[in-house]
């Protein structure tokens, strides 16, 4: 009988141990300063690197096949969509073209510089398979080796498509937009009003707060990143289109819904723009003034003609 | 090999399971859902080697996802620690059951432990773990338990050094006779 009690205590004594192990990881992360569990990740994702993107290469044209025979239908439907979509895309390259010159000659004019465009960039492969249900992160086939850091925005030819978050020597893991965890602060480009962009999870459109009631926002308007000081994106990264804007009488603010531009599905390559923000020094404005020392009485002029 | 212990061979098993989550179940979603391997075997884990042995292996388990997944670290060892434990007590009042029952009681663990991770997910206001579409995947995780329950449950033994009870008991009714 002792000795079933004695084996019931070593058991709860292991899972008590164990869960507080955990709490204890759980606590170290949320305070952000796991800088050995990051270590420990990154390690694991670059020795594990190699085997996805042999996974990616093995399993892409069965994948394929089997997406080809499964919506057949909805590939041709996108194909005739596509084709539209490119004669549209072709009639007003010319006009775009015309009026990126233009902008360029006025931006000469104004000496200022196209931040965006002069920011330098990593292109690289993506493995688009999320390895959690949980998650929903992409991997690149590169790292800090090629200059890629925590923070920096990652885009596709048509727009913003995230952020990195974890990055070892040859691999770098990134948060999509559509993430509920991703933010970033944004300019609905007619008004000039700034906001905040939200994600919301897979496969649904984000959400922009902070627009003010007042404020006229139109669907089909373009959101870019507002790289206000400090945020970790550059002024004029294309986000998306707004889809809807519901006012909300209770916050005193307008949601805008915004269609992202970048299409988060078919991601094959990237581009990683190497920017890292110009954080300015923090302002201390609560402490009080220092009184001045008072000045040191003048020393008073010897008489003249005194003791010589 | 026989004479290399459970730890080894428990490592050994966890870096299989992790190289074919990785390499190939990522790769492969059915109703766009990835099997985790690590959740199927801490069920079994539990199931096999009781809630004891059932913790430490599925902590192992959580650990090694907690390495590969991009959510709070300790959030995955803690919740496969409880699958570990759960399916080692729920073992233990079905100890008699046949190849079929415990492969459908794997199957709800597997769900179970999904469910827990959801609920672990909504105690620390993770939102892009409470809005996955959870009952597809529990589904869908049940099921690939079902599926891969004769396969994880031979791993798992070979792994914890556990024999299947018809041989421990024929190996001790030759020794008695």
């Amino acid at each position: 009988m002792a000795r079933r009690a004695g084996n019931r205590r070593r058991l709860w004594l292991r899972l008590g141990l164990l869960v507080v192990t955990a709490i204890a990881l759980l606590t170290l992360d949320a305070r952000g300063s796991g800088g050995v569990l990051d270590t420990a990740r990154g390690a694991v994702l670059d020795i594990l690197g190699p085997v996805r993107s042999f996974g990616d290469w093995v399993t892409g044209p069965i994948r394929d096949a089997w997406r080809g025979v499964v919506s057949y239908d909805d590939l041709e439907a996108e194909n005739a969509e596509l084709r539209g979509e490119l004669a549209e895309a072709e009639a007003s390259i010319l006009r775009v073209g015309e009026l990126e010159r233009d902008r360029q000659e006025l931006l000469a004019l104004l000496g200022a510089r196209d931040t965006v465009q002069a920011i330098p960039r990593v292109t690289a492969r993506v493995i688009d398979a999320p390895i959690s249900n949980f998650e929903r992160t992409i991997e690149l086939a590169k790292g800090h080796r090629d200059g890629i850091r925590i923070g920096m925005p990652v885009e596709s030819g048509h727009g913003l498509v995230g952020q990195v978050v974890q990055v070892s020597p040859n691999w770098s893991r990134v948060e999509l937009l559509t993430d509920p965890n991703f933010d970033a602060g944004v300019r609905i480009v007619r008004s000039g009003d700034d906001g905040l962009v939200s994600g919301r999870g897979p496969d649904r459109d984000l959400e922009v707060s902070y627009i003010e009631l007042e404020t006229v926002v139109i669907p089909g308007e373009t959101v870019v990143t507002s790289g206000f000081a400090g945020s970790t994106f550059p002024s004029g990264l294309l986000v998306g289109t707004v889809t809807d804007v519901v006012p909300d009488a209770v916050r005193g603010a307008q949601r805008v819904t915004v269609h992202p531009a970048a299409d988060l599905t078919r991601l094959r390559w990237v581009q990683v723009l190497l920017y890292e923000p110009d954080v300015p020094e923090p302002v201390i404005v609560d402490r009080e003034p220092e009184p001045e020392p008072e000045p040191e009485p003048a020393p008073e002029p010897a008489p003249e003609g005194g003791a010589s | 090999m026989a004479s290399s212990g459970p730890l080894a061979r428990s490592a050994l098993l966890l870096v299989g399971a992790v190289v074919i989550h990785v390499g190939l179940l990522s790769h492969m979603t059915p109703a766009g859902v990835v099997i985790d391997p690590l959740v199927v075997l801490a069920a079994v884990g539990g199931m096999v080697g009781g809630r004891g042995t059932g913790a430490s292996f599925g902590a192992g388990c959580g650990l090694a996802t907690d390495l590969i997944v991009h959510t709070p670290f300790g959030m995955s060892l803690l919740v496969l620690t409880l699958v570990g434990y759960l399916s080692g007590i729920i073992a233990e009042q079905i100890a008699s059951a046949g190849r079929v029952a415990r492969a459908a009681i794997a199957a709800l663990l597997a769900a179970g432990g999904i469910g827990l991770f959801a609920c672990a997910g909504w105690l620390l206001d993770l939102a892009h773990v409470t809005e996955a579409p959870i009952v597809r995947i529990a589904i869908v995780t049940a099921l690939a338990a079902l599926v891969a329950h004769p396969l994880a449950e031979r791993a798992v033994r070979w792994a914890l050094v556990i024999r299947p009870r018809i041989v421990a008991d024929r190996e001790g009714r030759s020794r008695g006779g």
